[in-house]
């Protein structure tokens, strides 16, 4: 009797192939090296629109991420620490490349994207301005070096 | 002056009031900048210097070990547009012997963008090649 094979394979959403989600990757997974991102970075502009330096740190295997708001932007001050997903560049390799987190605080919402790119992090910033506070939801890209 | 008098190949060419004049915004393009690639294998870093009227830049290639010094060249600088006293970018060219290293850079939010094209000269059937990189101070 002829042995029947059968293979299952999830699509992508975004490509039109197969997913080559294997078990190596899966380890890969786990061997993420951030070393090259942890530290502090600096807003490369003095008049900064909205963050003036951020840290990148692990704590118990998650990356985070704690923001200081410039003195000269609209949301100055500590705004605390939020867990950081990080992204690769493609779905079959570990380099990462970009980030991205989400902070809740008072009156403002922020979603940030960040991507590396020869030595910069630059954030892409969406700001949201909760209940009645009429000001603009808007849009600031930053440019940052590593201290 | 009545501006449209003035020679031009298209309207940005021409001037609405004054002509601008070089050295009040100087200051933030002089000083040291430092290539932000800690695996860059270009330009380290780049100073910029200012002797009476003209300004030079003085770049340090990176080697295996160490650094090359490859001198000051007198620069180029260019504002936005006809009226503008801020700078926003810069030309400088290096001749070596064995090769040419063309540079044009421009500085937005703080961050020096430098392109250098690279030619070679010595018949070593090297490719010519376009890099850009990403400087601050």
């Amino acid at each position: 009797m002829e042995a029947i094979v059968t293979t299952t394979y999830v699509e992508n959403s975004f490509v039109n192939k197969p997913a080559t989600k294997t078990m190596e990757n899966q380890i890969q997974k786990t061997k993420i090296d951030f070393s090259y991102y942890l530290g502090s970075w600096i807003n490369s502009y003095d008049k900064a629109r909205v963050i003036g330096a951020f840290r990148l740190y692990e704590e118990n295997e998650q990356l985070m991420i704690s923001i200081n708001g410039s003195e000269t932007g609209f949301y100055s001050g500590d705004w605390g620490s939020q867990p950081v997903k990080h992204y690769s560049y493609s779905p079959t390799t570990n380099d990462i490349v970009a980030f991205q987190a989400r902070f809740e605080m008072d009156g403002m919402e922020a979603v940030l994207a960040m991507n590396e790119n020869k030595g910069l992090l630059i954030i892409a910033g969406y700001f949201t301005f909760k209940d009645e506070d009429e000001r603009s939801s808007c849009f600031v890209r930053e440019f940052f070096f590593k201290e | 002056m009545q501006t449209a008098e003035l020679k031009h190949t298209k309207k940005d060419d021409l001037v609405s009031e004054f002509y601008h004049e070089w050295g009040t915004e100087i200051d933030s393009f002089l000083g040291t900048w430092n290539n932000v690639n800690p695996k860059t294998g270009q330009i380290s870093r780049m100073e910029v210097t200012i002797e009476g009227s003209e300004i030079f830049i003085h770049c340090f290639g990176i080697l295996e070990e160490g650094e090359m010094d490859w001198g000051p060249t007198a620069c180029q600088v260019f504002s936005s547009n006809v009226g503008s006293q801020v700078i926003e970018g810069f030309t400088g060219d290096y001749e070596f012997e064995f090769m040419n290293v063309s540079i044009i850079g421009n500085i937005k939010y703080g961050v020096m963008v430098v392109q250098s094209c690279n030619t070679f000269k010595d018949g070593s059937n090297r490719n010519n090649y376009l890099c850009r990189e990403f400087f601050c101070k």
